[in-house]
């Protein structure tokens, strides 16, 4: 009897030992791969940091001004080229513009009616002018002539010494 | 010891072994207890054994990302390589010197030699932060005893722009001027040792710039600047509502990657470190005082005929209309005279603590640390405060003055102003009344009108209905003032019928032009400055442009009955 428990005993201690063996090299297996990926991490922190600032550096305002200025026909809004309406300023629509429609059908019965709609009334209305300057860039760019297979080649056997 | 062992009876034997069992059981359960309890501790706080303090040496400081308001990026952190030598180590320090020298010529191939032979030293620094390809270049030939490690190098990629609200930092990127310097005084910056890994980066601090304003700023100033052909230009914008400022330019600047010039005095911020006498922009204040002292109204009428007589010295206008000006009049004919009138009839004291309440008299401080205390005479008599009902005998910061009128026109609340973002709600909080809101009503009354018909017509944008207040002061040259060298500010609103921002254009000692007539007075220079600004800044800062606007009389209804001739 008493042998018996004592060789489960051993057998416990033996498996316990084993488990913690594992464990600690587990542990340790993980410490170091926690390094490395820590280390990986600051990395690619680094990286993303290097990238943002990179970003901030090539659209800083004085940078992109003078490249916006050269090659878009962008100007800055005038006020003429605004309008404005206010929403408050709108009537609210009659009770049924249908009936409107139909009654005015049958007033003019004789008349060619093409269309007519009744719009609320608008204090002032949004107007967009276009933009005076037309755009120069579209405007002069002459037309891109098509390259055929053999101007290709006739310019190949012209770059060769 | 069996022998006797044998010879006690088994009673006895068997009492004797319990005992010993239950200590060696005792023994074990302290033990084993002291172990776990050991390992919970571990299990509860991991760093314990970690937290020493890591070697002087070898420390880099991490700063916060700067951003602007719409979260662009201003200033940030970047890992740069350092080049240390341990020259106990070095096998051949000449060789080792010749290879750095052929890599950095910068560094003298003899202090090289002489620095790397001390066979005492364990550790000097090379070079510090050194670029990419400098480090590339020193590892194709490897060297023992030399070695790179990783300092953060604090990067503007912005370079000018805001340099003076930045500031900038030193070689261990420790702040020195700016916000920078707040940084660090409010231990905001986190130390990291070069040894350990990962990175400790503070929270990111976002300030109240808006860098497209401060772009539109710096350009226009740059050309107004060489325009009239100033010595130095500079403004500032400030949100009346939460007293954050957006954009704030001081120039000659420097670049905040290379702050080499920035302790030059001719570079100094002009907006905090300089103190100038404001001139008649301060007669906003004055207008402001005595209406609302309740002994003044628009309708008042002041004599401009004669000129004040102070110390044998007669006080005159400038735009001189020798009649009965009424307060609007006072305003836009900026009448040295009637304004001095208009402190007299508030009296000395009151002016004085109208003054303190709005901040005049006292050091601005925020978050730009460099600041000025305001210069004014320490025996204050009546003369000074005729003076200073014009802006002379006083010089304040023109930050603080910008402070000043944007309580004046935002319902009469002073804010502090600030350099970091800050939500309306904040701003309430800390807000303080100092004028009635019906007197700032008329402030921005009077300062409509005269940029409709006063001083301030050239600031005048379409759509933005914009209200200020010219200002030129003669400097002070050798004790007397002078004629000619002529320091001209514009104090702008916009837009004036519900004040959003505050505006102010300081031009050090503009030229006359044929194209402003040989004037170098602020209307003519200052004021059109302020006008292409906000014709740029206010789009970019969403205002809504409206169409044909009414007189100020109309849009700001005040108690004014007179006829402004």
């Amino acid at each position: 009897m008493l042998r018996f428990i004592n060789l489960i005993f051993i057998g416990a201690l033996l498996s316990a030992a084993g488990f913690v063996y594992s464990v600690k090299y587990d542990a340790t297996f993980d410490t170091s791969k926690i390094t490395k990926l820590t280390r990986e991490i600051a990395k690619e922190r680094d990286k993303v940091n290097r990238l943002n600032a990179e970003w901030a550096y090539l659209n800083r305002p004085e940078y992109l001004q003078p490249i916006v200025e050269k090659h878009l026909s962008m100007q800055p809004l005038s006020l003429s080229q605004v309008g404005m309406f206010n929403l408050r300023d709108r009537q609210a629509p009659g009770p049924d513009p249908l009936t409107h429609m139909l009654e005015a059908l049958e007033r003019a019965d004789k008349e060619v009616i093409t269309a007519k709609i009744i719009v609320p009334k608008v204090n002032k209305v949004a107007v967009l002018k276009p933009v005076a300057k037309p755009l120069p860039r579209l405007a002069q760019k002459p037309a891109v002539k098509q390259q055929t297979l053999a101007d290709v080649i006739a310019g190949l056997s012209r770059a060769k010494p | 010891m069996i022998t006797n062992l044998l010879l006690v009876p088994a009673e006895k034997r068997k009492a004797k072994s319990r005992g010993r069992l239950r200590l060696i059981f005792l023994c074990f359960t302290a033990l084993y207890g002291a172990i776990a309890f050991k390992m919970v501790k571990f299990a509860v706080n991991p760093h314990e054994t970690a937290a020493k303090a890591p070697n002087n040496e070898l420390i880099t400081l991490s700063r916060p990302d700067l951003f602007d308001r719409n979260g662009k990026m201003l200033a940030t952190d970047l890992r740069r390589a350092s080049l240390y030598a341990e020259p106990h180590r070095l096998l051949d320090s000449d060789e080792a010197a010749e290879h750095i020298h052929a890599v950095i010529p910068d560094l003298k191939l003899k202090d090289l030699e002489k620095k790397l032979d001390s066979d005492k030293q364990g550790f000097i620094w090379v070079k510090r932060q050194i670029t990419q390809s400098q480090q590339d270049a020193l590892n194709k030939k490897f060297t023992p005893g030399l070695g790179f490690m990783y300092e953060n190098r604090r990067i503007y990629p912005n370079g000018v722009l805001a340099s003076h609200i930045l500031g900038h930092v030193d070689i261990d990127n420790r702040g020195v001027a700016g916000i920078e310097k707040t940084l660090d005084k409010r231990s905001m910056v986190t130390q990291k040792s070069l040894i350990s890994l990962g990175d400790t980066k503070p929270e990111p601090v976002t300030l109240s710039i808006d860098l497209t304003a401060q772009h539109i700023m710096r350009e226009e100033l740059v050309k107004a600047m060489a325009y009239y052909k100033a010595k130095a230009a500079a403004g500032v914008v400030m949100d009346v509502r939460t007293g954050e400022i957006i954009s704030m330019v001081s120039l000659p600047d420097f670049d905040s990657n290379a702050p080499g010039t920035s302790m030059d005095e001719t570079r100094l911020n002009r907006m905090t470190t300089g103190v100038f006498e404001m001139g008649s922009t301060f007669k906003a204040i004055t207008t402001a005082m005595a209406l609302d002292s309740g002994k003044v109204s628009l309708n008042s009428t002041f004599d401009t005929r004669h000129p004040l007589v102070y110390g044998g010295r007669p006080i005159n206008d400038y735009h001189g209309q020798k009649r009965v000006l009424t307060v609007p009049e006072v305003f836009i004919y900026s009448s040295n005279i009637g304004t001095a009138k208009m402190a007299l009839a508030v009296g000395v004291t009151k002016h004085k603590e109208f003054l303190k309440k709005l901040g005049q008299l006292d050091r601005l401080q925020t978050e730009v640390v460099e600041n000025a205390m305001p210069l004014y005479p320490k025996n204050w008599q009546e003369v000074h405060t005729v003076t200073a009902a014009f802006g002379h005998g006083i010089a304040v910061a023109p930050l603080q003055a910008t402070a000043a009128v944007a309580a004046l026109v935002n319902g009469g609340y002073y804010i502090a102003p600030t350099f970091i973002k800050r939500s309306e709600e904040e701003a309430n909080m800390i807000g303080r009344r100092v004028i009635k809101d019906e007197t700032s009503k008329q402030m921005r009354y009077l300062m409509r009108l005269n940029a409709e018909r006063g001083s301030g017509k050239q600031a005048e944008v379409d759509g933005y209905y914009v209200g200020g207040k010219t200002g030129t002061s003669e400097k002070v040259v050798a004790g007397r003032y002078s004629k000619t060298k002529l320091l001209t500010s514009f104090m702008g609103i916009f837009p004036a019928d519900n004040p959003r921002y505050v505006i102010l254009t300081m031009l050090d000692e503009p030229q006359g032009l044929k194209e402003t007539k040989g004037y170098a007075t602020s209307g003519w220079n200052a004021a059109p400055v302020t006008a292409k600004l906000i014709s740029r800044l206010a789009p970019a800062l969403g205002i809504e442009p409206r169409g044909a606007m009414a007189a100020a009389n109309v849009v700001i209804p005040v108690s004014f009955k007179g006829n402004i001739r």
